[in-house]
């Protein structure tokens, strides 16, 4: 099943202006933004629509990559949404360090909920944006198999290497 | 490490070069071999081979005059490692927000 939005969605026990702070104050969104394995820097958090948040991750093997998210909407505490990319030191959009082809930019939208006494609820959902039907389907082919293990990560990257030929 | 891994990316980021890769995934080849299915010129593709040698992705043999090109998976497994992180950028990320959240509640009672 390739979908072409990937959604992840979880409850924090924790109050939604909290929720929104980890999200949106620099110091807080480097404490936990990242993949597992990797440090978060940001450089550069301008919380306002056209405004950026510039940042950098480096994996354990010293490798780096920067990013650059340029938010679109902001409604505290409610909903936040940025478009992002890969992007170099200097905060330009890059395309991505991977193999195939792969969306320049990703919408990406994120709602806070309270969700009763128990917390807040959010949920976020990505989506490539003015992309080729190439890359939707990398991107598709790349999130769907995070629930088949590697397989379809390299799986992907094998089509992609024997189509070019 | 950062300024090989941008070498790989820009190497990869040329439709021509990806191609010669997956030609070479195959099994390795000589230049003009390589240069047949594209229809440019030699020259031009040793301008691609050689952007690939630079950026570590490609070797050249020594076996023969020709030296067939091979694949080298080092310099593309760091470019693999990316994808695996970023495929799994938001449920590790949703993890570590779970705990900050939990010990900045911590700490919040302590300092009360």
């Amino acid at each position: 099943m390739m979908a072409d939005t990937f959604e992840i969605s979880r409850v924090f026990a924790a109050p939604r202006e909290r929720v929104w702070d980890a999200w949106t104050k620099p110091e807080a969104f480097a404490r936990w933004f990242g993949p597992k394995g990797t440090r978060a820097e940001v450089h550069l958090l301008d919380l306002r629509p056209g405004g950026y948040l510039h940042s950098r991750l480096e994996a354990a093997d010293g490798s780096v990559m920067w990013a650059k998210n340029i938010y679109r909407e902001i409604d505290a505490p409610r909903r936040l949404v940025w478009v992002q990319s890969f992007s170099n030191e200097a905060a330009e959009i890059v395309p991505s360090p991977f193999p195939m082809p792969w969306p320049l930019r990703m919408l990406t939208t994120v709602v806070l909920e309270e969700a009763g006494g128990e917390g807040t609820r959010v949920t976020l959902t990505w989506e490539p944006v003015d992309a080729t039907e190439e890359e939707r389907a990398s991107f598709a082919g790349m999130m769907a198999s995070m629930n088949g293990g590697w397989t379809g990560t390299f799986d992907q990257l094998d089509d992609f290497l024997s189509e070019a030929d | 490490m950062e300024d090989s891994l941008s070498r790989t990316l820009s190497a990869l980021a040329d439709p021509t070069r990806r191609a010669i890769l997956a030609r070479l995934a195959l099994g390795e080849a000589s230049v003009s071999a390589l240069a047949e299915p594209f229809g440019i010129s030699q020259p031009a593709i040793s301008r691609h081979l050689k952007v690939l040698e630079t950026a570590g992705l490609i070797e050249a043999g020594q076996a023969a005059q020709s030296r067939p090109r091979r694949l080298k998976t080092d310099a593309l497994d760091a470019a693999v490692e990316w994808m695996t992180r970023f495929r799994d950028v938001w449920t590790d990320s949703f993890d570590q927000l779970d705990n900050y959240l939990k010990t900045e509640a911590q700490a919040g009672r302590e300092k009360e």
